[in-house]
């Protein structure tokens, strides 16, 4: 599974939307669940999907797809 | 533990939302976020038994707990309902118009911070001065109080009070448990007060413990302290399932079917091996390890019966070999009077617990089956869906914890009742063993009630004993003349009279007392006569002659009062047809209103027949200085 169908459907579940609702380009601004409260679970269900321990001042600039996905390749190139 | 893929895919193919449950349970099996979505939408889809409602005040952050809450709710088919009260609001939502009494829970979640009780909290413990530590103990259990007071004053459904616990260690480190100002002691004594307030003060209201949550977590893996300084929400997703485990737990004692009776297996569950072929000195039960495990999980099923539960014994063997382990093994810690009912033989299980069901008059519904056999436990999952089937592990080393998790085993009141029940099923069944015993070698059932060497007790105005007496008119159904309900005030009322006179008798034989079992209320209506308004007994001592017994004690007493006529009546309700033919089979004649009479003088007949005729031996009231 590509990274992104795996964040597709991690955030999909955590934000309780059918998984299309999250597109490759689609960020916290548009989606209306996509708030702080949503956006801690997407965070929490990052980690425990992808096994990491992630710096909570980070949270704030993951706030669309695109940045999730490039702060995922980053932590998996280190 | 982490649930991997593929244990992932076998527990979403399961059809049975109770194996699920017991499944995690056993293997401590800790889901991620994304495991628990998809693990509630498939057990959501099994079907629910039915809504809990469910209020939450908080003072911190809670609204992240809600996934957890969800699936907690899902594993115990419950489906969810939840209200978070606006954030930082406490009292002002224990009003009858606040959102929380408008969501009518059945559960209210009540998330406090020891600061909310008290600004001393702010600073470390070491820091009070000692001579203020009582009076901040004091003042803090008071504003508790105080608030939860108000919710259950203005709420309905049950109370959960929880206080957050420290979540670093104690201010004095390692030393704290040895210093004069130990922060961890003076907690502890605090929690202590308020949860004995609590139960003695309010009804209807728990004290969750969660210092008890942070121990099986661990505190380094209950907290995570970026949730906490980054959105005001304290615990990590191992913290937050335990508390939402927690919480359902109560929401399951209160709303689904009570278990009461845990049936166990006995070859590899009480002991490792088979008794008969291993035979007692080749089974593992013992100090020596795998046998130690198996002597841990005797202990765990003793404390469950220390909750109340009743244990019972199915299993397949000889009679004989299994008598042996619990009559001389040195390491068996459950014995025969530790069994309400017992089934060894080679019959099918399911069977044996239907008729263990009968022989204890409960319902299958409130059965937990534990086995160790894939066979036995599918067949009771297939012939007997309502029984809640627990699979022994088969790591001996797992199986102590094995019943732990177990939402339907934990409880939230205990009474001196409850503990008594169990207490009462196996003094009842060793009764019946020594009635069959008599009566294979001849004896009558007479021979068999001489042999109880039954004392009773009557007693008479005895103002230390309302409550009971309150509760049994409250609750006794069956051996009931007149179904009269009455409240401790209504008792002390009639207790004070001197126109009533209140009897109450207890019974005591050879295998143990019965406490007090049965109330009679005698009402004087004129100079010589007077009416038996209420005659009633606990089921639990019938057959044993001592409602005549009684009877004839009461008459007795009357007759030294002046009383010559004594009136009564039944009164049919659906469920007392078993007194029908009390009052005429014990020396009453009908009096043409539908009411009884018997007249006190007349000895020849029951109701007069003289106290030596019973196989009881009888004390008070009449020996008493009340004469």
């Amino acid at each position: 599974m590509s990274t992104f169908k795996q964040l597709q459907e991690i955030m999909a579940s955590a934000l309780e939307l059918p998984t299309d609702a999250i597109r490759e380009n689609s960020t916290m601004e548009e989606i209306e669940e996509w708030d702080s409260l949503g956006h801690v679970h997407i965070m929490v269900a990052l980690e425990q999907a992808f096994d990491l321990y992630m710096d909570v001042d980070d949270f704030a600039e993951l706030d669309s797809v695109p940045a999730i996905l490039q702060y995922l390749a980053a932590e998996h190139a280190a | 533990m982490k649930i991997s893929d593929n244990q992932f895919e076998k527990l979403l193919a399961l059809q049975s939302a109770q194996e699920i449950k017991s499944i995690l349970a056993l293997r401590g099996m800790a889901p991620t976020l994304q495991q628990a979505g998809k693990l509630r939408q498939h057990l959501a889809s099994l079907g629910t038994a039915r809504t809990l409602r469910v209020g939450i005040v908080h003072t911190y952050t809670s609204e992240l707990l809600d996934p957890w809450l969800h699936f907690s709710a899902a594993l115990n088919q419950f489906d969810l309902d939840l209200y978070h009260a606006p954030y930082g609001t406490t009292v002002q939502e224990a009003t009858s118009d606040s959102g929380l009494s408008r969501h009518n829970p059945d559960l209210t979640l009540l998330l406090l911070t020891r600061e909310d009780l008290h600004p001393a909290f702010q600073v470390p413990a070491a820091c009070i001065k000692a001579e203020d530590k009582q009076d901040i103990a004091e003042q803090a259990a008071k504003t508790l109080l105080g608030i939860v007071r108000q919710f259950r004053d203005t709420v309905g459904g049950h109370i959960v009070v929880t206080l957050l616990p420290e979540q670093t260690p104690p201010g004095l480190g390692l030393y704290d448990v040895m210093a004069e100002q130990s922060e961890t002691r003076w907690w502890h004594g605090i929690k202590a007060d308020i949860a004995i307030r609590i139960r003695e003060e309010l009804s209807g209201v728990s004290f969750l413990d969660m210092d008890q949550l942070v121990m099986q977590v661990g505190r380094d893996n209950f907290f995570d302290p970026r949730l906490w300084y980054s959105s005001v929400f304290p615990f990590s997703s191992d913290g937050a399932l335990a508390i939402c485990n927690a919480v359902t737990s109560i929401g399951a004692s209160l709303h689904l079917t009570k278990a009461k009776v845990i049936v166990v297996d006995a070859d590899n569950t009480l002991w490792g091996g088979v008794i008969g072929e291993d035979g007692i000195d080749g089974i593992a039960l013992g100090p020596e390890h795998p046998g130690r495990a198996f002597v841990d999980f005797q202990k765990r099923l003793l404390s469950l019966q220390q909750r109340g539960f009743i244990l019972a014994l199915c299993s397949k063997n000889n009679p004989e070999d299994l008598n042996e382990v619990l009559l001389s093994h040195p390491h068996q810690l459950l014995k025969n009077e530790h069994f309400a009912a017992q089934r060894v033989n080679w019959l099918p299980k399911p069977d044996n617990l239907q008729s263990i069901a009968e022989e204890l008059n409960l319902g299958l519904d409130s059965f937990v089956f534990v086995d160790d056999s894939d066979y036995e436990c599918s067949a009771v999952r297939h012939s007997l869906p309502a029984v809640d089937v627990i699979q022994v592990p088969s790591r001996p080393t797992d199986i102590p914890a094995c019943l732990d998790a177990l939402a339907r085993l934990e409880i939230v009141s205990l009474t001196a009742e409850d503990l008594e029940k169990t207490v009462m099923y196996a003094q009842e069944r060793m009764r019946k063993t020594q009635r069959e015993q008599l009566s294979e070698t001849g004896g009558s059932i007479d021979d068999y009630l001489r042999s109880l060497n039954m004392k009773m007790s009557v007693r008479l105005d005895d103002t230390a004993s309302v409550a009971r007496l309150a509760q049994l008119t409250q609750k006794t159904n069956q051996f009931n003349l007149t179904t009269r309900r009455y409240t401790e005030k209504d008792i002390t009322g009639m207790i004070t009279s001197e126109r009533f006179f209140v009897y109450h008798f207890s019974l005591a034989d050879n295998f143990g007392s019965s406490g007090i079992v049965g109330l009679a209320i005698v009402e004087l209506s004129a100079a010589n006569k007077a009416r038996l308004d209420t005659f009633l007994m606990s089921c639990r001592v019938i057959g044993r002659m001592a409602e005549q017994a009684f009877l004839s004690r009461v008459v007795k007493h009357l007759k030294t009062r002046g009383i010559e006529q004594l009136s009564a009546e039944y009164i049919p309700t659906r469920k007392n047809v078993l007194v029908e033919n009390f009052l005429p089979d014990n020396g009453f004649q009908t009096s043409g209103d539908g009411g009884y009479t018997t007249c006190l003088g007349n000895t020849a007949s029951g109701a007069g027949a003289p106290a030596d005729d019973f196989p009881i031996t009888i004390e008070g009231p009449v020996q008493d200085e009340h004469i």
